[in-house]
């Protein structure tokens, strides 16, 4: 056992830090660490600049235009360039769809998807949830229908992530029926411009449009579009749930807004003296700060795991509940530090361009909505209670 | 980076707990614990026979190497058999010491004695139960000819009842810096000019509190550097404050199987316990808890032993804070879940949750543990891989 980097992984790291911090385009870094909205073209820019230097898709097999990098590698990854203020890619073509087509697809879907993934040509979205079918997914409803070398899709899929932003959908539909409900489920590939597909968005707690409905009326996708064969799309969809389980935590990101905090803390007071030097607020940071240190360690537990061949151990089924908990503690530290400076709700003041008076204080000016949206965060990917569930049942045999 | 064992590692670990699953038992400990027997001298020579007692001591001492990682998992097995050896304040603690600070003459005579599991070391240090990280120490050290007279109390002394010498930390200097002017002496037991008392804690370990009455002890008595014994001290407590995170983790293992088997078993308005959602998600947060100490074990075990004190000092810190809380957690959620036979003396649980509390007293608190955590960021000599963008935001 030895937990140190070793001197090629530091030499990594070294690498990273040079990459992004001459790479990284300063307007989007500074969105980031800001706070500020992230638009379509933020995002797209570092996926350029990471897919021209070929690390847009660190988990990818080399074969098919990815790093190849171990999880350690991608730990690395996350953290330093977390550290810098990097946008997070969009996950659904990179960190979704693409790895079920390298393990499910056909050649075909592979040679004609992957690789306007990896070049931000085409951008993904997920049809997974409905509104009949949330914890309980393998209840969906939405029907497709086999006519002639087409199915024909109707219903009704939520909460789509940037569905307003994706050239594709990925979706869970039923094509028959089993004496199980999760089986008659299908993986389909769909063209958000084909004609019956309308996107309505969901304005979130926060203000903001990040969630919409997607309504399929009559909608026909050719039959090529099938993943894997017809009704086995409930394990395929749960073969995505267990990719990348090291990144689910957000380690990198987490680490970057500790640091935000702690400078939060610095530059607010109690009573003329920085919040920093309150003992009690001191011992509160002090105890996210060790256990954000725990999550990493039980991260770096799962990659080193992986590197050396095994399973991911039980370890792994923490990462989703202990990363997510640490996003909201994190979240609402900083909006308590920053206290009445954080209530005036100026959404123009975190869009581009803003070059007006802002009440409170501009750093301020986003972290009310921001601890609101992160509250989606113990809520999507499976609840933390269903992975509560799901680690009794199967880690604990109770 | 690599967090699977060694071949090495796992050979010793099986051998360790082959050995602890025959030769101790709940019920020989509670014997002991009720006739006041500090220990089972029968366990003991059996640890030494396995090699134990050298590990982690170093080669160039006496000892058979190894490091934090190795004392990791000595510790997590004492603590799963629940074990009341004096592994931790004879080797790690008082060995440590004489490993760091002996001249070649004192390791020849200590280290073999100690790895041969014939002569026990204790380290007699604390003075005042009321001021956590001892401050200043009140026993002093006068020189008298060649000879030093050491006149104070030391209290708590794990392993003290059946140690045959004691490292005892005296004040050799007038100083208000707690770093300056502390001297370690090795000292007899035995000495007719020592007045001791020994005692039972809350999980039937047995400690010893001793008066030094003008004890004299030679030159060759002093282990390390005149006035300059603190750094020494600091590191050995770090090394057994990780090593005892290490021992409640394997308690904490124990005490979450003992909950699970009672709710797959105990059943109630006809179903097992195991059946009730409710029941489930805290078994999980149990679990968690666990996972999450077993992290920072392992980090604490690898940084406790490294020569960057900073890094030593953050890792063993957050290590205990955590361990505390997850103790606090683990316990009482295995008390609830057991309802009312919980309760009792009878079931083995009991033992484990009380040595679990002895731990979380010993080595300092939840929030006394978050406190040199967080001081310890100010000093700010942290070599981390990862850039820190703190400048960054001053620009802001």
């Amino acid at each position: 056992m030895d937990i140190n980097f070793t001197q090629e992984e530091i030499s990594f790291s070294e690498e990273v830090r040079d990459f992004v911090s001459k790479q990284l385009p300063g307007d989007v870094s500074k969105k980031v660490l800001e706070h500020k909205r992230i638009g379509k073209e933020d995002v797209l820019k570092w996926h350029l600049a990471l897919y021209e230097k070929g690390w847009v898709a660190p988990s990818w097999p080399e074969r098919f235009g990815g790093c190849g990098w171990n999880s350690v590698y991608r730990h690395i990854f996350d953290v330093e360039s977390s550290a810098l203020g990097a946008p997070r890619l969009s996950p659904f073509g990179l960190g979704m769809i693409g790895p079920v087509l390298m393990a499910h697809g056909t050649e075909a879907q592979q040679n004609i998807y992957l690789p306007k993934i990896l070049s931000g040509e085409e951008w993904w979205c997920q049809g997974y949830s409905e509104p009949g079918s949330g914890s309980d997914l393998a209840s969906l409803n939405t029907r497709a229908e086999r006519k002639g070398g087409s199915f024909v899709v109707n219903g009704q899929k939520t909460w789509t992530t940037h569905a307003q932003w994706a050239d594709k959908i990925f979706c869970l539909v039923r094509t028959g029926s089993g004496t199980r409900k999760q089986e008659g489920i299908s993986m389909l590939l769909c063209d958000m411009n084909t004609p019956g597909i309308e996107i309505r968005p969901i304005v979130t707690l926060d203000g903001e449009h990040e969630v919409n409905e997607v309504w399929f009326q009559d909608v026909e996708v050719p039959i090529e579009n099938l993943v894997g064969d017809e009704g086995k799309g409930w394990s395929i969809g749960k073969f995505l749930l267990s990719h990348e389980r090291t990144a689910i935590a957000g380690v990198g990101v987490s680490k970057q807004e500790l640091v935000y905090l702690k400078h939060l803390a610095s530059i607010h007071h109690y009573h003329g003296k920085p919040v920093k030097d309150d003992p009690v607020f001191l011992d509160r940071i002090a105890e996210l700060e060790i256990d954000l240190l725990a999550l990493e360690m039980t991260v770096l537990r799962v990659a080193a795991g992986e590197v050396s061949g095994g399973e991911p151990g039980p370890e792994a089924s923490i990462l989703k509940i202990r990363g997510t908990e640490i996003q909201q503690r994190l979240t609402e530290l900083q909006l308590e530090v920053a206290g009445q400076s954080a209530l005036p709700h100026l959404p123009m003041a975190w869009g581009d361009h803003w070059l007006g008076e802002t009440p409170g204080a501009l750093h301020a000016a986003p972290l009310a909505a921001r601890y609101l949206n992160t509250r989606k965060t113990s809520i999507y990917g499976g609840t933390n209670e269903i992975q509560r569930n799901i680690i009794a049942q199967r880690v604990l045999g109770l | 980076m690599k967090f699977v064992f060694t071949d090495e590692q796992k050979l010793f670990k099986d051998g360790l707990d082959r050995f602890l699953e025959k030769n101790f038992s709940l019920d020989a400990r509670r014997k002991m614990v009720e006739s006041k027997e500090a220990h089972s001298e029968h366990v003991w020579a059996g640890l030494a026979s396995m090699g134990a007692l050298g590990v982690p001591v170093s080669e160039d001492s006496g000892g058979f190497g190894g490091a934090g990682i190795e004392a990791m998992i000595i510790m997590q097995h004492l603590g799963k058999h629940l074990v009341l050896e004096p592994y931790l304040s004879s080797v790690i603690l008082a060995g440590g010491l004489v490993d760091l600070c002996g001249s070649e003459f004192q390791k020849k005579v200590l280290i073999p004695d100690l790895v041969a599991g014939e002569g026990k070391l204790a380290f007699a240090h604390i003075e005042q139960l009321n001021d956590e990280g001892g401050e200043l120490l009140h026993t002093t050290a006068t020189q008298s000819g060649n000879n030093w007279v050491l006149k104070g109390e030391k209290k708590l002394i794990l392993g003290g009842a059946t140690a045959n010498r004691f490292i005892v930390s005296a004040r050799t200097r007038e100083s208000d810096d707690k770093n300056v002017g502390v001297t370690l002496f090795i000292v007899e037991s035995l000495d007719e000019k020592i007045g001791g008392k020994a005692y039972p804690l809350i999980d039937g370990s047995r400690v010893l509190d001793i008066q030094l009455n003008d004890v004299e002890v030679g030159p060759e008595s002093v282990l390390g550097t005149i006035d300059q014994g603190q750094s020494a001290i600091d590191c050995v407590n770090d090394r057994a404050t990780a090593a005892i995170c290490a021992e409640a983790l394997g308690i904490m293992e124990v005490i979450h199987e003992m909950t699970m088997e009672y709710l797959r078993t105990r059943k109630q308005f006809g179903s097992a316990l195991s059946q009730f959602q409710v029941l489930q998600h805290r078994a999980v947060d149990m679990f968690i808890n666990i996972e999450e100490v077993r992290s920072l074990v392992m980090y604490a075990a690898a940084k406790a032993w490294s020569a960057n004190e900073h890094e030593r000092v953050r890792a063993v810190s957050a290590a205990k804070a955590l361990t505390n809380r997850a103790a606090r957690l683990v316990a009482q959620e295995a008390i609830q879940l057991h309802g009312g036979m919980g309760m009792t003396l009878e079931l083995p649980l009991a033992d484990f949750v009380r040595r679990l509390l002895a731990i979380e007293l010993m080595f300092g608190g939840e929030r006394f543990q978050r406190r040199r955590f967080a001081d310890a960021e100010d000093q700010g000599s942290a070599k981390s891989v990862y850039v820190s963008p703190k400048k960054r935001w001053k620009q802001i």
